[in-house]
């Protein structure tokens, strides 16, 4: 099971889009899917309409005494299962704060359920946090949706650092351009001068769009209901890229 | 014909024709029919009812010719789809499950689009499936045995948020199976989603209420396979020359059966009987070259009717004896080459699986001179099967089998009881075996243990032609020291003769500038290793001779086959002359 998460510490890049699409993609073209809701607004739980509430919470599941299984919902989508945000999610800093080596928690939360599925997609909340160390530690890759913006794009270097100062190796940074519009000069110009700095962006860009802002009114994937979109080719194009990364 | 076939498959009891979503999908086997949309209205409770959609599947079954995955309580079901929408590659989705249904692994391969499905356990990607068929498949071909055309339709029961949380579906269609179609009666399908059991429990109980249908317990496709035994039971052969699966009862043909008292000409008439057929049904897979175990079985079954001829030719009318032996003889000579080169390419596979991606890569020109090399041994080899000479042979044989043969109970020896005449067949051999072997010392040249193995396979066959006579507690501790041995013998052949021939193929291949330094210095290494091996095994051999000659094995065999006979012997087996 590969663990991949869609992460940035700035809100509203997009990270939600992406989990949800891409799980989708794969899970339609065969691979077995869990993607786990970490933000507790629940958006990702909204797209698959399922009831972001868990009897006993983000305490059970951090201190392990809750059966992850238990947890699981089967989504409308074949292959495609998810763990609902929990509003009581809020409290997981202070949780996982609490807990012995809190950071490797999470993996090893995740552990049992590699015969299972193919693909686990941990969708984040935009925070810096405990969260986001035991997402450093559990995931395979971070998925980084990036806004052409120079602010992005420095909030993108802080998370290199980040990435060397905490030896976190093992982590694969797979940044990609989200929200690209081509008309503005600026978005042009980063996305094009990006590569040279960090040849490890990806080369699909997922643009614009208002179908992706349509996702909140049909409550599913784009590949649900609207496949044949410029904005759903991208996000297949995203994920065989994605595929080639970490095999 | 087809409604007895179609009555049997209605009284089966089916818990789930494919449990693609979860173990607990509830099944209904609905009389009479109700349409979908009608159950679904009844049962729905507070969820709505979303418009049914519909689909069909194309689902192969399979297994191999002996029907290993059968009895090892598997199946395996393959369904290929197109990638995408007129696309020229195919998905093909491999699922094993146990007869419960319960997945065990599945596997999924990328073929251009009409390719056929994969037939040997190398062709699978690595993985799970891979690793669970390995050691049951081994070499066997994994052939279709079924076809099933199923009709899907199913209908989604959403909440109030449009969520879906239980699905209903009806599966029906037909199983083919060498080209002869069952009706596979409707199944309705309570399918729960995971996490929403609970709607799932309350839909299917409103089912039993309201229709008063008992939910199934069975797995149809349990069923399905006896129905698909019963059909491949016509001898469809002769139809479309594709060769069927083996059942249970060719198996044990292999192993030839005879009651203890029978006489010994009618015995060995029966035995010669058995072994022939054998070697018939086995003939079209050797011409097909569906898998190695084809040719293999068929020289087996030629050894163990040279064995017969050669120990017991007595009991033979004395006209069949010369041309029987003859003939025999010669189809042993002409199926080896293929056979040879089979082990060489099962030996080479297995090598290649146990070195590294780069290793194996080095070796695969091997590979490829080995294929061509059989693939031309094989064209000479259906000549042979295909000759006036094999026709004839086989006429000729029938002939001297045939009931109303003359001269199987002429002579005294061929009314003696069977088991008095192999026993002491098999004690001369034994004790010819056991001072053969005394002789042996560990610079005793290896044509001496090649001697003792061949004595010891004829020793082994004998024994097999009584076996199921004799106590099976008094057999199997004598019957494992003999493949002890013959396994240390075996090896000491095998592998000089593996070695030479990797010598031979690096030169043949070197000659026709096939074979990089690289490709040849492995195969060097590997004949090296071969080589070691060997040398290891010749030293073992003492070790494992000793238990199989020693007094107190002597004694025991003389107890167990004694020709002497036994008054109170049980009588097992048929009487079938
Ligand atoms: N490619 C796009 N084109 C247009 N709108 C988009 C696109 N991607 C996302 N959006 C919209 O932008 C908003 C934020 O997107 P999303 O929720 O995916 O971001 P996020 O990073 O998960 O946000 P948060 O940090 O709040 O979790 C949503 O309303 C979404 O519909
Ligand atoms: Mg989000």
């Amino acid at each position: 099971m590969k663990i991949l998460a869609s992460y940035n510490i700035k809100g509203g890049v997009g990270k939600t889009a992406t989990a949800v699409n891409l799980a989708h993609v794969a899970a339609a073209q065969g691979a077995r899917v869990l993607v786990v809701d970490l933000d507790p607004q629940g958006a990702a739980s909204f797209y698959f309409r399922v009831k972001p509430k868990i009897k006993g919470g983000g305490k059970g599941l951090v201190t392990g005494k809750h059966d992850l299984e238990d947890l699981i919902k089967g989504t409308d989508h074949d292959r495609l299962d998810l763990i609902p945000a929990d509003f009581s999610f809020r409290n997981l800093d202070l949780l996982l704060d609490a807990e012995k080596k809190s950071e490797k928690r999470l993996r090893k939360l995740l552990r049992p359920l590699s015969g299972t599925y193919d693909i686990c997609m941990l969708d984040c909340p935009p925070s810096v946090s405990l969260v986001s160390e035991a997402v450093f530690h559990a995931a395979d890759a971070l998925l980084v949706p990036l806004i052409p913006t120079t602010l992005s794009i420095r909030t993108y270097e802080q998370l290199v650092a980040f990435r060397k100062d905490e030896k976190l190796k093992d982590l694969k940074l797979l940044p990609f351009f989200s929200m690209v519009d081509r008309r503005k000069a600026m978005h042009r110009e980063i996305v094009e001068g990006f590569p040279d700095r960090h040849p490890e962006v990806l080369s699909t860009q997922i643009p614009y769009a208002s179908v992706v802002e349509r996702m909140g009114v049909e409550r599913a994937p784009l590949g649900a209901f609207a496949p044949r979109t410029a904005a759903a080719a991208a996000y297949e194009t995203l994920w065989a890229d994605v595929r080639k990364r970490v095999g | 014909m087809t409604g007895q076939r179609n009555a049997a498959l209605n009284g089966l009891n089916a818990r789930s024709i494919q449990t693609y979503l979860a173990a607990a999908t509830i099944e209904f086997a609905p009389s009479p029919p109700v349409d979908l949309a009608q159950i679904a209205e009844q049962a729905r409770g507070a969820l709505q009812v979303a418009p049914a959609i519909r689909s069909s599947r194309l689902v192969t079954l399979m297994d191999t010719p002996d029907q290993r995955l059968d009895r090892a309580g598997l199946r395996l079901e393959a369904e290929s789809f197109p990638r995408a929408k007129r696309s020229k590659t195919s998905v093909i989705n491999l699922k094993l499950r146990d007869l419960t249904g319960q997945d065990r692994a599945e596997t999924s391969l990328e073929r251009p689009s009409a390719s056929p499905l994969p037939r040997f356990c190398d062709d699978l990607p690595e993985g799970p499936l891979q690793d669970l068929l390995r050691p049951i498949v081994e070499m066997r071909a994994l052939l279709t045995w079924a076809t099933l055309r199923l009709k899907d339709s199913q209908i989604a029961l959403r909440d109030r948020n449009g969520k879906i949380r239980v699905r209903l579906s009806q599966v029906s269609g037909e199983i083919e199976v060498n080209g002869v179609r069952s009706q596979i009666p409707a199944r309705v399908r309570v399918d729960p989603l995971k996490g929403y059991g609970a709607n799932a429990d309350a839909v299917a109980g409103r089912i039993r209420r309201d229709f008063g249908w008992a939910a199934c317990e069975e797995d149809l496709m349990v069923g399905l396979r006896r129905i698909g035994m019963a059909v491949e039971a016509v001898p469809l052969m002769q139809v479309n020359r594709k060769p069927r699966l083996i059942t249970d009862a060719d198996m044990e043909d292999t192993e030839p059966k005879v009651a203890l008292e029978t006489p010994a000409g009618p015995a060995m008439r029966h035995i010669l009987g058995q072994l022939l057929d054998t070697i018939e049904s086995r003939r079209d897979g050797v011409i097909a070259d569906i898998d190695s175990e084809f040719l293999h079985e068929f020289r087996v079954a030629i050894r163990r009717s040279r064995t017969a001829l050669q120990q017991l030719g007595d009991v033979l009318p004395a006209q069949a004896q010369a041309r029987m032996r003859e003939d025999y003889r010669w189809l042993g000579a002409v199926t080896g080459p293929t056979r040879d080169l089979d082990v060489h390419i099962l030996a080479l596979q297995a090598q290649i699986r146990s070195v590294s991606p780069e290793q194996a890569r080095i070796l695969e020109p091997l590979g490829t001179h080995l294929k061509d090399s059989k693939a031309r041994a094989h064209r000479t080899l259906l000549k042979d099967l295909n000759s006036t000479r094999y026709n004839a042979f086989i006429t000729c044989c029938r002939t001297f089998l045939a009931a109303d043969a003359q001269g199987w109970s002429d002579t005294d020896i061929k009314r003696h009881p069977i088991s008095s005449v192999v026993g002491k067949q098999i004690e001369r051999v034994y004790r010819k075996a056991v001072r053969q072997g005394a002789r042996i010392g560990p610079d005793t040249e290896a044509e001496a243990l090649h001697d003792l193995r061949k004595k010891l396979k004829k020793l082994r066959y004998l024994i097999e032609f009584i076996r199921y006579l004799v106590p099976k507690d008094r057999i199997r501790p004598f019957l494992k020291k003999l493949k002890t041995l013959q396994q240390v013998l075996g090896d000491v052949q095998d592998l000089e003769i593996q070695t030479e021939a990797l010598h031979r193929f690096g030169h043949e291949m070197a000659q026709a500038g096939k074979a990089n330094p690289d490709t040849l210095m492995a195969i060097g290494a590997w004949a090296e290793d071969l080589n070691r091996k060997r040398a290891a095994a010749r030293v073992r051999f003492a070790e494992v001779f000793e238990p199989f000659a020693d007094r107190e094995t002597a004694r025991a065999f003389r107890a167990t086959f004694s020709p002497k006979p036994r008054p109170q012997a049980p009588h097992v087996g048929e009487t079938a002359v």
